[in-house]
């Protein structure tokens, strides 16, 4: 027998020992802290946090014997500060994102933050109006650009569809049914779209082919029975519809830096530079937030620095295309020039090059007319 | 939020210093006399409260919890209507009673054990007496104290080494001759 034995049996025959039960001793450790809690709240002024203050303290006096009261009290008081902290933020933040930057629940309008020129909106029933910043078009409306026209629209945050000069639109669907679908029956569409949600897409139909995507930045342009989608971010998928019945014949993914060539077939080729341009310019025009809200000065105003910007990539796109203006035309020539042809029309530019065809620099780039056209010049 | 402040006193480190060392050996030892958890867990309190408010006066905090417990389990007994109780057998005063006759054997021990409380730390005492008298396994006894079992062993062995030499010189050479 080990001495520890022989004192217990020592103890117990002299009657010291009064066993207390192992479950009891384990109550009476829960006990301990329940009346430190009680004595702390008697004798102080009454918190919520003692409970958890003697809890903590129980747990970190176990692992370290120096904790005191006073400093778990002080860690209790960071921590609380601490969530309390988060929380204002989270709720400041989720106020603020939910509430105040909250999207109207179903998106049924998009928005004009920008128009130029002449730019037409015709709804069903109604005179045509002509567009101003901050008029919207529903589903059903259709749009109309003129010569060297253009405009931006905006549905919710994250759609932005710049119809170019000489084109026409009809809006089929604004997220109605999870998806925006717009009908370009001739011209070009420069689309910019933000990640939409699953389930959630943006069609450009022509009549001769669907262009779908989910977040990107292409571009949509159609005349009869040719339509070049071409794509700067992302992909998408462009589909041949069959012109008579719309159904799909083909489908290709279209990615970044190539345009496919919808004919009969679809052909893919790398983008131009035109097409690059143009596609910039979407680029470097702004998604307004809560653009509902927002009154058309203030969407003037948000425009004012890129506006500057999309004009020097216009210009850029003219030189290209070899679009000037008339007074460009007569620094660069030297003068300008008044053709009249047989059937009354006037060219003003600058004659570059003669023969059966003269060759005509004009402000709307160069063209060419047979002379036997041409009843005089100037 | 809590007073953290407050907290750092003097009188709140020397009362939770205290309340940690011994609130089961004063628990423990008003339960094995009442015999109810509830009650003794009141009374407890009720004894922690009071030496909380007196903690300025007290010198020796674990003979006066101890001479506190006896007033309150007396006070418990007088609630109860059980006024004629025999407080000393209660309390089993070892100099007034006569366990199964051992009356002179039960004094030197207890002589042993006093002189061996003086020269041990306030949480050693505790530990013995959790362990000895009241049964405590070492993983309990740690946790009620705040030591791992390996601390619990060793410092327990110590004092029993510690109780056993003041047996020694009070002229008990072996705890055989007791038993």
């Amino acid at each position: 027998m080990s001495q520890i034995e022989q004192l217990t049996e020592v103890l117990l025959k002299y009657g010291f020992r009064s066993p207390v039960s192992t479950q009891d001793q384990k109550k009476i450790l829960k006990a301990k802290k329940r009346a430190l809690s009680a004595i702390l709240n008697k004798e102080r002024k009454k918190s919520l946090f003692t409970a958890p203050l003697v809890g903590l303290y129980y747990v970190l006096k176990n692992i370290n014997n120096s904790v005191t009261l006073a400093g778990i009290a002080r860690l209790i008081n960071t921590a609380f500060i601490s969530m309390l902290l988060i929380i204002t933020l989270g709720t400041a933040f989720t106020l603020h994102y939910t509430v105040f930057l909250r999207e109207p629940a179903v998106l049924t309008e998009a928005i004009f933050t920008f128009t130029m020129g002449d730019v037409t909106i015709i709804r069903e029933g109604k005179e045509p109006v002509k567009a101003r910043i901050k008029d919207n078009v529903t589903t059903g409306d259709s749009l109309s650009t003129g010569l060297n026209s253009w405009a931006v629209l905006q549905a919710g945050s994250s759609l932005l569809f710049k119809v170019m000069a000489e084109s026409d639109v009809s809006v089929v669907s604004l997220f109605e049914d999870n998806n925006a679908q717009v009908r370009l029956n001739g011209g070009k569409i420069i689309s910019k779209l933000l990640k939409l949600p699953k389930e959630t897409g943006y069609i450009i139909e022509t009549r001769n082919c669907y262009a779908a995507v989910r977040g990107t930045e292409f571009s949509v342009s159609y005349q009869p029975l040719e339509t070049i989608v071409a794509v700067k971010e992302g992909t998408v998928l462009v589909q041949l519809r069959d012109i008579t019945v719309g159904t799909v014949l083909n489908e290709k993914p279209v990615s970044a830096g190539y345009t496919a060539v919808v004919t009969d077939r679809i052909v893919i080729r790398k983008n131009t530079i035109v097409e690059s341009l143009e596609l910039e310019t979407i680029s470097l025009s702004p998604i307004i937030t809560r653009a509902w809200d927002k009154s058309s000065r203030e969407m003037k105003k948000t425009w004012e620095k890129p506006l500057t910007r999309v004009s020097t990539v216009e210009k850029k796109i003219n030189a290209e295309k070899g679009i000037m203006t008339i007074d460009e035309i007569r620094e660069k020539y030297g003068r300008i020039d008044t053709i009249t042809l047989y059937n009354g029309r006037v060219i003003r530019g600058s004659i570059i090059s003669r023969g059966a065809v003269v060759t005509v620099q004009t402000a709307g780039g160069i063209i060419r007319i047979p002379k036997k056209k041409i009843k005089y010049t100037r | 939020m809590i007073p953290a402040k407050e907290l750092s006193d003097t009188r709140t480190q020397i009362f939770a210093e205290n309340y940690d060392h011994l609130y089961s050996l004063i628990f423990s030892s008003i339960y094995t006399k009442v015999l109810n958890f509830h009650d003794a867990e009141d009374i407890c309190q009720e004894v922690f409260l009071r030496f909380y408010q007196k903690i300025d006066v007290v010198e020796n905090p674990r003979k006066w919890l101890f001479g506190t417990l006896r007033n309150v389990v007396l006070d418990y007994y007088n609630r109860k209507g059980k006024k004629d109780i025999d407080i000393e057998n209660i309390f089993n005063d070892v100099s007034m009673s006569y366990v199964n006759g051992f009356r002179d054997t039960r004094l030197i021990i207890e002589e042993a054990l006093e002189k061996m409380h003086e020269s041990e730390e306030d949480r050693d005492r505790t530990l013995f007496d959790l362990i000895s008298f009241y049964n405590f396994t070492y993983e309990e006894a740690g946790k009620h104290v705040n030591l791992t079992y390996k601390q619990v062993r060793t410092r327990y062995a110590r004092t029993v080494k510690n109780l056993i030499a003041c047996l020694s010189d009070m002229g008990v050479k072996s705890l055989e001759d007791l038993l």
